[in-house]
């Protein structure tokens, strides 16, 4: 709360203390995380200085040092390269999850709202249904089904999240389709599917994108909780939760092997959190 | 000394550059005793509610607010956050305009009364129920102790009014601040409320009213301050403002309150041609005819076996309360709802029986104006975007959409740069020209407006008002009018249904209507509706 500033002498300090719109640092700090793990998955040779495969058994386990900043691994590879190299898995997977969620979320959660009635029913029951169980239970139901590997945690990580997008378009559908504008363009002899190509899909689209944004975190740590428990990827990919699930051994001797993967996976997931809410805030405001 | 004293009050919203920056109030003075109401009235923009926020600290994080404002002796712009805290609510209630905004959705009504009496720990726990009840009958809520229960939507608008002014008493504040309280309400519950504050003046409470309408603080108020882009152009008594205003705005708003007394005149110039006051319907040609319609939800009959007819170039308005049917009736009209037993046609033919299919290619003959035309369009949309979708729909050729949009929207007294403005970047009154617009891209016979000035301010309604009657004029169009404003439809009607509870109660011409009611509940109406002192220099 700022305080109303009457008594300080100078209304010009008084007044550039309540100026509006200066992004918090918070907002710019993840966006520049963000940034620097773009870079690291588009091209992670142009940031890593070591093959990230290639071991070292001289030089294993050592703490870090100018040479290697965040050390090496017990087979003597380069840590900051793997987790650099490990960027564009976590990212890949995070990104298309969610989007092949929100994308199936839309299709469904449309159907249910337009149409009504039995379909709506039908396909809510189902959504009820996945809802029941828990996110990850759900995605080491569908791997556990589909078998292990980078394309089908991806799958799985999607599946898990279309219950909560389903719902929200649901929702939205609902309060679009009774909104003024809607039937206006009914008044106006607007036939039905028009209106919703032009009226529905998109105001319910558009605040669901801004909300996804949100998703790319939970669906990166998805991925992160899958690998460490041995569903993603196989060793030697240098994945970020599977790195962590190797590093765990080496605690004691060596807490550098699974502590950086763990702060590069944290650090992205938070940023992607905080981004998605400084845009949700922005949206909302507007709105 | 008087208990609430403003001195050369100033509120800047400072925004992200100085260009930004909005100098809401400047040098506003004037002080109030207990006993007494004053009132500032302006249209939106003017600083009023600015005004309202700042003296209970709430003007906002990015306002500046200098001057002096001093209750009972205590500077209260030199207070803390804390101390506001205090204040709020102990020493100033607040009313505000929308009580269902401004009541808890998932609190009871009961628990938002009690919540300043808790607060400022005011009466031992035991005792603080039967304060509430107290204060809600005080209200004029009967069956005040079954209420306490109930939550804000289960009330009526009138009823959860009463219950945010109870909360506002509810700490027994010297000062009230009612933030234009009466403006969702129709008449008939305006003018109880009305009566209340009345009450609590007698009581000796001091009150601060705003308001756009004039006409609405006219009986209430000891003061009037007239206040117009940030600065009071004028104050003074009821009496020196209503029979000898010196300011033009203070004239100017004056003449734009529709009554009786404006039919056929312009009420932004106060001109027009005599030939206008009753327009001769020559051919009696009925375009519309409803008959014993009947539309039920629930257990209640919303129109309750409804006839009538319209006729080709007249206006016919429709009145009554909040849930008298009138909406519902206006749907039926418009083939948005149909009726459960009886018909609507259109031009001699069926219209409420057809298939959604039939109706579509028809629809261009009834289009229609709603009261907030903000959510009637798109958020996305432009008001290019939004003109060509009637013109698309009409199906006009597309080479031929830019000279239409221009002619439409300089029908309106709009321009081309208007063309690029979402709804959002619109005035209420910019927003309501461009639904018009709209509808009119239709080319329709009949423009079925539904209360479309009530969320407007007196001057801005005012020239959306001219505007229909001229393009009723121009273009010959028939209009039935829904409002629950008596003084809007005496002013645009030639003829007038007054309805309640469903049913039309009383019909005919408006000038025997409004004159001489037969019906006790049109008399009702009447008397309720606030009214300016007699002798208005116009």
């Amino acid at each position: 709360m700022t305080n109303l500033s009457i008594e300080m002498g100078g209304a010009g300090k008084a007044t550039s203390r309540l100026r509006r719109g200066r992004m918090p640092l918070g907002v710019v700090l993840a966006g520049l995380i963000l940034a620097f793990m773009a870079v690291c998955a588009v091209a992670p040779g142009f940031v890593a200085p070591y093959d990230p495969y290639a071991p070292d058994l001289l030089a294993s386990l050592k703490p870090p040092s100018t040479a290697h900043i965040f050390g090496t691994d017990q087979l003597g590879r380069d840590i900051f390269s793997r987790v650099v190299h490990g960027a564009s898995y976590s990212l890949y997977i995070g990104l298309c999850a969610t989007a092949l969620a929100v994308a199936a979320g839309i299709l469904i959660g449309l159907s249910a709202g337009v149409a009504g009635g039995f379909i709506d029913l039908a396909l809510m029951r189902v959504i009820d249904v996945l809802l029941a169980f828990p996110g990850l239970l759900m995605s080491m139901a569908v791997v556990a089904f589909l078998g292990t590997g980078v394309t089908n945690i991806l799958i799985a990580i999607a599946i898990a999240s279309i219950p909560g997008y389903a719902r929200i378009v649901r929702a939205q559908v609902m309060v679009v389709r009774t909104s003024g504008y809607v039937e206006a363009a009914r008044v106006l002899g607007q036939p039905p599917m028009r209106t919703l190509l032009r009226h529905i899909l998109p105001n319910t689209v558009g605040p669901l994108i801004v909300l996804s944004t949100l998703g790319i975190g939970s669906a990166i740590l998805q991925s992160a909780a899958l690998s460490y428990l041995g569903l993603g990827p196989k060793a030697p990919t240098p994945e970020w939760g599977l790195m962590l699930s190797e590093g765990q051994g080496y605690l004691r001797r060596g807490w550098w092997v699974g502590i950086f993967p763990g702060v590069f996976a944290t650090a992205t997931i938070i940023s992607t959190t905080v981004l998605g809410r400084y845009i949700k805030a922005l949206t909302d405001g507007r709105a | 000394m008087a208990l609430l004293d403003v001195r050369d009050l100033a509120i800047r919203f400072v925004g992200r550059s100085h260009d930004e920056d909005v100098q809401a109030v400047r040098g506003l003075s004037f002080s109030l005793d207990a006993g007494e109401c004053v009132a500032i009235v302006g249209e939106s923009g003017s600083g009023k509610s600015a005004t309202a926020r700042a003296l209970v600290g709430l003007a906002g994080d990015n306002a500046l607010v200098e001057g002096s404002v001093s209750l009972g002796g205590r500077e209260l712009l030199k207070l803390s956050q804390r101390d506001w805290l205090g204040v709020r609510g102990r020493n100033i209630g607040f009313v505000l305009q929308d009580a269902l905004v401004s009541l808890d959705p998932l609190r009871t009504i009961g628990r938002e009364v009690a919540e300043t009496i808790e607060r400022h720990r005011l009466l031992p726990r035991g005792e603080i129920k039967g304060r509430v009840v107290e204060l809600l009958t005080q209200v004029g809520m009967s069956d005040a102790e079954s209420r306490l229960g109930a939550y804000a939507h289960q009330l009526s608008g009138g009823l959860r009014q009463r219950a945010l002014i109870a909360s506002a008493l509810s700490g027994d504040p010297g000062l009230l601040i009612a933030d234009e309280p009466t403006t969702a309400l129709d008449v008939v519950v305006q003018a109880q409320i009305l009566k209340l504050l009345n009450g609590m003046k007698q009581a000796g409470k001091a009150l601060l009213l705003i308001s756009h309408d004039l006409a609405v603080v006219a009986e209430l108020a000891d003061r009037i301050i007239v206040m117009k882009d940030g600065v009071a152009v004028e104050s003074g008594t009821p009496q020196q403002i209503f029979s000898n205003p010196q300011n033009a705005y203070t004239r100017a708003l004056l003449a734009a309150i529709p009554s009786a007394r404006t039919r056929g005149l312009s009420l932004v110039t106060g001109t027009g041609e005599e030939a206008n006051k009753s327009v001769s319907i020559v051919p009696q040609l009925p375009v519309l005819e409803v008959s014993e319609a009947v539309r039920i939800f629930g257990k209640r009959a919303a129109v309750d076996d409804v006839s009538l007819t319209v006729v080709a170039g007249e206006t016919l308005g429709i009145v009554g309360a909040s849930g008298s049917g009138k909406t519902t009736l206006a749907r039926l009209i418009m083939g948005l709802e149909a009726p459960d037993t009886g018909s609507v046609t259109l031009k001699g033919a069926d219209w409420s029986s057809l298939h959604e299919r039939q109706r579509r290619p028809l629809r261009h003959l009834v289009q229609l104006v709603s009261q907030d035309p903000m959510s009637a369009f798109d958020p996305r949309f432009t008001v290019e975007r939004i003109l060509d979708e009637a013109l698309e729909a009409r199906g006009f050729e597309r080479s031929g959409w830019p000279e239409r949009r221009l002619a439409l929207l300089k029908s309106v007294g709009l321009s081309e740069t208007h063309l690029s403005r979402r709804a959002r970047q619109l005035s209420g009154g910019q927003r309501q020209r461009v639904a018009i617009a709209r509808a009119l891209a239709m080319e329709p016979e009949i423009l079925v407006c539904d209360e479309p000035v009530s969320a407007l301010d007196v001057s801005t309604q005012a020239q959306v008002l001219d505007l229909l009657l001229d393009l009723k004029r121009r273009l010959g169009l028939t209009i039935v009018f829904v409002s629950h404003d008596l003084g809007v439809v005496q002013h645009v009607s030639d003829r007038v249904v007054v309805m309640n509870e469903g049913r039309i109660v009383e019909e005919g011409a408006v000038e025997e209507v409004l004159a001489s009611p037969r019906h006790d509940y049109t008399r009702a109406l009447l008397a309720a509706q606030p009214r300016l002192p007699e002798g208005v220099a116009g």
